[in-house]
């Protein structure tokens, strides 16, 4: 069980800095997939480096906790969180492309954890590895080769081989599919749910692409400004819509044999640097009342397990 | 605002840069207003007061004819200008030409353009100018050609590599269907986005040919009948003075060029480093 | 694996054509002079009738130009580089021995150049923006900046005025040794201060290209892969940063041995070391042409030859090279 609760993230220094998650209150069950969903700007990836406690320098933890099984991983000592980063705590970054080391072979990247976190010596890790890329769909032939030398989908596999081979609780998987095609996209995805299945890890899926998400997750975050809009059951936020911004986007997207006219959600994504006061959805939402303009984000449980913020709803 | 506006924004906030700035000027003042503050005339001489020590009226001694030592170490600053910005000029200039050219074309010419770089880089500049230099006789003109020609190669290989995604980019384009000449679009489009990586690298272009210029003479190869730095320091060495520990002879030339290089590599370095966000020092916020 | 040979064959090819250019060059260089000195000097009284027929037969001075171009790069590639008019014995028997002392300089002087480079360009990389990064970041600037002789000459300043070490020539002048270990301690403390000069100066560029080098390297996302596995910084710098920041560093090496060989000569002429820069600086004062023709040709080949290597060295090292 991951347990986020008032998580607050800041970049820089409290007069010139972007706050760039607000609140966060999140519950991810073991052995599910979570999926958050945002655009850019949202806090999705700050969330995620947050989470790994891997923000660049100038981002810090202005409050609340995170706790993995009832351990706060955000208060212990750095050396102490070594530990679970990368064995019991994995991230699959977004963006195959530069992950790799150009100069070392991918079998020894994909066993370096095992090794970084004493699990097994150099020759039962690189056996490993080997294992570990089968299962990803690598086969010998490539276990020895450089980067370079891989496509973009091969390069993804590694990734991914590298993080799941400690079998580690939660995996967190950022925009895992990007830069792909589509096709190899599919591919990824099948790999992720086959993997989730197969080593009953918790997933986080973080994508801007909102139809992956309701295809891959059980449950469902919505971001939007560095804050949280709806969470759910996948079935609730898809056919039962609470937040405007989750509405919008639903009818943003086109599916095969929906009739219904598309239509984008008006106005330019938040401005992180000067945010509205209160809702930050409130500049380009159709119902905005003045309530919304010192909105205090007050969660409102609908139904069970479904919470919405929005003035909408409750009081 | 322009780019280049922008640019000489950042430029002024940026603390190497300004030094480095303030350095050179010193150094160009000096030059100019050496007539003006030097206590004696540079072509004085005086057979009995040669090699004097310190002394109030003379601040670094006399050498060997008996000239003021302060007053040459003043005029020292002219040939040390002109020659570092004039040979840059040259090397910086056919640098662009070719790193243009090379860049613009593409195929055939720019592989044989870079084989020329690549041989320019790699050959031994200093030991090429020694011997050149001395074939061809010491005058000033000629150390400023030499330096200057074996000096271009670094700017066209940075140019070029510029020029390579430049051409790519729509206005360029756009400016080739519009049948704009091939000349006009290189310095009319691409030349204006280059300009500001030319003059990093034209800072340290004077910087080095400074060095150069500096190293020739003191070898015997330069001009030694000008004034110049290099020349004193030579002298001082001939002479016997440098191992008699005659150190107001040898310090003061040889610290004036190392300023006066270490000013414009500053000012070079700025310019890269304002280029190249990733050595931009990040503001703590 | 065929591209990678064809890589090799091409630097191969490209090193020949620039030995080729480079004796071209030098021939025609001091042949087109004004007064084609070495011409004249070949006929000077200075050498004895036997040494300018062996002279006539060799490098064919009564021929056509063409066929004294053709003669001369046979001789060229032979190591027959004709005779000193200065020291009035073959050019290869004055040339070679003082190769060999200039490498005895040049090399520890490098090597231990990098090597601190390397270390200072680490720390300043990693604590990018602090006051330590600015001070041997600016030290770096600094010393990049001091000429050459200059520095060599306030090091012997520092030495007259302390007497403590040696400031002219390899060995100390008409010493005889009762055994080697007697010679190399001489050696040694001849060689300290020309060490130090030429290390100095070659040491500030070695750092701020480490530094600049590595701080590219560590934006790259697979540094921030290496730390989502767990790794320690300790382990991302050994084990992925620095084998990376290294890379460019062995090609700016090779680019840059030009300079270096300069800031050899001039430390060589300083301190009176008996390598090439100083038989350059002599042979131009006793307008000894033969030996300043072959110093040019034996150098840039030298340069040439050791860009191969580090091309081979570089594609040996990194595996985008190696297997495409």
């Amino acid at each position: 069980m991951l347990e986020i609760s008032n998580l607050s993230i800041r970049y820089g220094s409290k007069e010139g800095g972007v706050r760039a998650l607000e609140g966060v209150n999140l519950r991810i069950e073991d052995g599910s997939i979570f999926g958050i969903v945002g655009e850019s700007g949202s806090g999705k990836s700050t969330l995620a480096m947050a989470l790994m406690r891997l923000l660049p320098k100038s981002g810090s933890v202005e409050g609340g906790q995170v706790l993995l099984d009832g351990q706060d991983i955000l208060s212990m000592p750095d050396r102490e969180f070594r530990k679970l980063r990368g064995s019991k705590l994995s991230l699959v970054f977004q963006g195959a492309m530069n992950t790799l080391n150009p100069l070392m072979r991918i079998d020894i990247q994909v066993a370096e954890p095992l090794v970084l976190h004493g699990m097994s010596e150099k020759d039962a890790a690189l056996q490993k590895a080997h294992e570990t890329l089968e299962l990803v769909g690598l086969d010998a032939s490539t276990w020895r080769k450089y980067p370079h030398e891989l496509s973009g989908g091969m390069k993804q596999r590694t990734v991914i081989a590298s993080a799941i081979i400690t079998q580690p609780k939660v995996l967190i998987a950022d925009e895992p599919s990007t830069a792909l095609d589509v096709i190899t996209q599919v591919q990824i995805m099948n790999l992720l749910r086959s993997l989730q299945r197969r080593l009953y890890m918790t997933v986080i899926f973080i994508s801007h692409d909102f139809p992956l998400v309701s295809e891959m997750s059980d449950r469902i975050a919505i971001m939007y400004g560095g804050k949280l809009c709806e969470t759910g059951r996948n079935d609730q936020i898809m056919h039962r819509p609470m937040h405007p911004y989750t509405v919008g986007l639903i009818n943003s997207v086109a599916s095969i044999g929906n009739k219904r006219k598309l239509s984008a959600i008006p106005g330019d994504p938040v401005d992180m640097r000067n945010p509205p006061s209160g809702c930050r959805f409130r500049p380009r939402c159709s119902g905005a009342t003045e309530k919304c303009a010192s909105y205090g984000y007050a969660v409102t449980n609908v139904e069970s397990e479904h919470d919405v913020y929005c003035t909408l709803y409750g009081n | 605002m322009t780019e280049e506006q922008h640019f000489l924004k950042i430029f002024l906030h940026n603390k190497k840069g300004m030094a480095g700035l303030i350095i050179v000027l010193i150094f160009v003042a000096m030059g100019i207003l050496a007539p003006y503050v030097t206590p004696y005339s540079p072509s004085y001489t005086n057979p009995n007061a040669f090699l004097l020590p310190p002394s109030s009226k003379h601040p670094f001694g006399t050498n060997v004819l008996g000239q003021d030592l302060l007053t040459l170490d003043f005029y020292g600053a002219r040939i040390s200008l002109i020659v570092g910005i004039s040979a840059a000029a040259i090397a910086v200039g056919l640098g662009l030409i070719v790193g243009l050219f090379s860049g613009y074309y593409g195929g055939v010419i720019d592989e044989i353009l870079m084989r020329v770089v690549d041989f320019f880089i790699v050959i031994p500049a200093l030991v090429f100018m020694i011997i050149i230099a001395a074939l061809l006789g010491p005058s000033t003109v000629n150390v400023i050609l030499v330096i200057g020609m074996l000096s271009w190669a670094p700017t066209a290989r940075i140019i070029r590599s510029m020029v390579l995604s430049i051409r790519e980019w729509p206005f360029v384009e756009s400016a080739k269907a519009n049948n704009a000449g091939s000349l006009y679009i290189m310095f009319r489009h691409i030349f204006p986005n280059v300009s500001s990586v030319l003059y990093g690298n034209a800072m340290l272009a004077v910087a080095s040919a400074i060095f150069t210029q500096a190293a020739l003479v003191f070898l015997g190869v330069g001009n030694v009948t000008d004034i110049s730095w290099g020349g004193i320091i030579h002298e001082a060495y001939a002479t016997g003075a440098l191992d008699a520990g005659d150190l107001s002879y040898v310090i003061p030339p040889g610290f004036f060029i190392f300023i006066l290089i270490f000013g414009f590599i500053l000012i070079g370095y700025a310019v890269e480093e304002i280029l190249n966000p990733r050595l931009r020092i990040l503001k703590r916020q | 694996m065929n591209e990678y040979r064809s890589y090799l064959a091409k630097r191969v090819a490209f090193a020949i054509l620039s030995i080729f250019i480079i004796v071209t060059f030098d021939f025609f260089l001091f042949r087109l002079m004004p007064g084609n000195p070495i011409e004249i000097l070949y006929r000077s009284p200075a050498l004895t009738p036997a040494q300018v027929a062996t002279l006539n037969r060799e490098f064919g001075l009564n021929l056509p130009l063409y066929q004294q171009y053709f003669l001369f790069i046979k001789n060229s590639l032979t190591a027959n580089y004709g005779i000193s008019i200065n020291y009035r014995i073959p050019v290869s028997q004055v040339l070679f021995p003082a190769l060999v002392n200039s490498l005895v300089l040049l090399v520890p002087a490098t090597v231990l150049a990098i090597l601190l480079g390397i270390v200072t360009g680490r720390i300043a990389a990693w604590r990018r923006g602090t006051a330590t990064d600015g001070f041997l970041t600016g030290t770096s600037m600094a010393l990049y900046s001091i000429p050459t002789f200059w520095l060599g000459e306030m090091l012997i300043l520092l030495a007259i005025a302390s007497s403590s070490l040696p400031v002219s020539g390899m060995y100390t002048l008409g010493q005889t040794y009762s055994n080697f270990i007697f010679q190399f301690f001489d050696l040694m403390r001849h060689m300290v201060l020309p060490l130090a000069t030429l290390t100095l100066v070659l040491y500030g560029q070695f750092t701020i290209i480490m530094r600049n080098s590595l701080i590219d390297v560590l934006d790259e996302d697979y540094i921030s892969f290496a730390r989502s596995k767990g790794a320690t910084d300790s382990y991302i710098m050994r084990r992925h940063a620095m084998p990376n920041a290294e890379l460019p560093m062995i090609s700016l090496i090779a680019v840059n041995l030009g300079l270096t060989v300069g800031g050899a000569v001039l430390t060589e002429v300083v301190f009176n070391w008996p390598g090439v820069g100083l038989l350059i600086y002599d042979s131009i004062n006793a307008r000894d042409y033969p030996v300043l023709q072959a110093a040019f040709i034996v150098v840039a080949i030298a340069i040439v030859l050791a860009n191969v290597v580090a091309d081979v060295l570089y594609s040996f090292l990194d595996p985008r090279i190696r297997y495409s």
